[in-house]
């Protein structure tokens, strides 16, 4: 194996690899029900759309469906389960955490989240080597936070 | 002689670039921009030491030969083309810049509520939205022609598309995403009985050669310099005698007016109105040459030939690398082809490459409309040049492989 494909296999973590091949709350929502939002990439096509809701601070997702590249699709699905139940604050909080992450490589306050959350938005870091793919990583993290902010 | 034997990538400094750094360099995304001769690279520079002053300005020596050099830049143009006379065309900085002019100079002074304007379903946007404004403005109606999904090829033939309520035909002669050239022979002939203005994107036309105008046989035609061989940032628009009358000019400075007074201006002849302010004056020399070291090098070979064994040696090696849906047209193929793959999205898999050194292109082309009729969000593409041979398509077959395993 050469260099190049060591970057790759830190781009494709096998974190990344199983969310990709079983999403959370993928395509779960219920027929003809409106997205809550949607989020695009208009440089590639990616598109998703999310179902949430938020009842009394709490975050219920009822899914989320879409078209993107494997590395957009586990960024949801991580981001998805690791807030599906919790309190918008917090969700917000770690949405920012995830964001810090992937755009500056920002670890330092990763610690404060729970062990096995914390594994799995590192393996995440892959993208550091390919700019040019955090936008994919940032595509429903970027989406999502803007709505939970603009909840009251 | 066979272009595979001729080593064109000596011509063209970024390979030996790469090669001088022992990195691999596999470059299949001509289609978005094609990579620059030598002689190219060095036009600019000559004009940039040498040459360098404000053109249509200078009564100094050197004023005065920038002139002379960025009209016979015109010229080359013309002969390529197959232009009558060089007057005829106008340096725009691309196809993009070329379509908008004929869309807000020319048929916005025609079009009328109730009017419609035919383009087809494979255009790239700037083809397309320009268009789609614009009748959205003049509450006019928009027609789009349908394809053939497998095939790419424009079911163009329906009367409608030709009814006395049409004042304007735009289409591409090669699609960016699927490659195939379509027939606009044919559907100028059908324009030219109803007297139908026809504009072709020549983007994707360097697999056409020479003498576009006579081919063709319509009233506009737009092309790029960066996808033939010269720098971004540079384009043509042609148009034909007939249809200069009725064009206005849609940006206003200086050097293309007669007068100016307090009250009024009177502009300038054509092509001087058409071209406001300084002209990109090294780009259009840069321009010029690319198309004349296509003239030199590549225009007496089977330079068609070449592009479309490659394109076959592609295709086939996709068809049986298995779960590849490919979509092109290999018999009137121009060297690009694009393809999904069931077990990999497009951007993971042009990250892939790209960290081999091989350069395709992933994602929707700026072609939706297309790629909606198509029902695929997002595809990647080959595409071919002169330069390729069956060393870069060795290579490309090798990573794809791996990327099959790997993913
Ligand atoms: C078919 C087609 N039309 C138009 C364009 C736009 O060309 P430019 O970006 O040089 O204006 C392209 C370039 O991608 C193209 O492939």
């Amino acid at each position: 194996m050469d260099w190049d494909d060591e970057y790759l296999e830190e781009l494709y973590h096998k974190v990344i690899r199983l969310h990709d091949q079983s999403p959370y709350k993928f395509g779960e929502i219920k027929q003809n029900s409106e997205a809550t939002l949607v989020v695009n990439n208009p440089m590639c096509g990616d598109r998703y759309k999310v179902w949430v809701e938020v009842n009394r601070d709490k975050i219920e997702i009822g899914g989320f469906f879409g078209y993107g590249c494997s590395i957009s699709k586990a960024a949801g699905s991580v981001l998805l389960r690791a807030t599906d139940g919790q309190f918008k604050e917090q969700s917000i909080a770690l949405l920012r955490l995830f964001i810090a992450f992937i755009e500056e490589g920002e670890v330092a306050f990763l610690s404060h989240l729970d062990r096995g959350l914390a594994e799995e938005i590192k393996a995440f870091g892959g993208v550091q080597k390919f700019p040019a793919r955090k936008k994919c990583a940032l595509l429903i993290a970027s989406g999502y936070l803007e709505w939970l902010i603009a909840q009251d | 002689m066979d272009l595979d034997d001729l080593n064109l990538k000596a011509d063209f400094p970024i390979f030996q670039h790469f090669k001088k750094h022992n990195l691999p360099f596999i470059y299949l995304d001509s289609a978005a921009t094609t990579q620059l001769p030598g002689v190219v690279i060095n036009r600019l520079q000559q004009y940039f030491v040498e040459e360098n002053a404000s053109t249509n300005r200078g009564i100094y020596p050197l004023g005065w030969e920038a002139t002379q050099r960025y009209e016979q830049a015109r010229a080359t143009v013309a002969k390529f083309l197959g232009a009558s006379q060089p007057k005829d065309l106008l340096f725009t900085a691309g196809v993009t810049h070329s379509i908008n002019l004929v869309a807000l100079g020319y048929l916005e002074q025609k079009l009328k509520e109730g009017d419609q304007v035919v383009v087809s379903v494979m255009e790239h946007h700037a083809n397309f939205i320009p268009w789609q404004r614009l009748c959205a403005k003049k509450g006019a109606q928009l027609l789009v022609m349908d394809i053939d999904p497998l095939t790419g090829v424009l079911e163009w033939e329906e009367d409608k598309y030709f009814g006395d309520r049409v004042q304007f035909i735009a289409l591409g002669l090669v699609s960016n995403v699927i490659g195939n050239r379509q027939p606009i022979e044919k559907i100028a002939i059908r324009a030219r009985e109803k007297e139908i203005p026809i504009l072709v994107d020549a983007a994707q036309s360097l697999g056409d050669g020479v003498d576009l105008v006579g081919k063709l046989g319509v009233d506009f035609i737009a092309f790029s310099g960066h996808k033939m061989f010269g720098p971004t940032g540079t384009g043509v628009l042609w148009v034909s005698p007939h249809r200069q009358s009725g064009f206005e000019p849609v940006i206003l400075g200086g050097g293309m007016v007669e007068e100016v007074n307090i009250r009024e201006t009177s502009l300038a002849e054509w092509p001087r109105k058409m071209e406001p302010g300084t002209p990109n004056t090294a780009g259009a020399l840069g321009l010029a040459k690319g198309l004349e070291y296509w003239m030199e090098h590549i225009g007496s070979l089977d330079y068609f030939g070449h592009l479309q064994k490659l394109q076959k040696e592609v295709v086939d090696f996709l068809m049986e690398l298995g779960g590849v849906q490919v979509y092109t047209n290999l018999e009137d193929g121009r060297g690009i082809l694009s393809f999904s793959c069931d077990w990999v999205h497009s951007h993971d898999l042009a990250t892939f490459l790209g960290q081999k050194g091989i350069c395709i292109r992933a994602g929707h082309h700026c072609a939706q409309p297309l790629m909606n009729r198509l029902s695929v969000e997002s595809l990647s593409r080959v595409s071919l040049s002169y330069y390729n041979d069956g060393e870069d398509l060795e290579l490309f077959i090798q990573q794809m492989v791996r990327a099959k395993n790997f993913f």
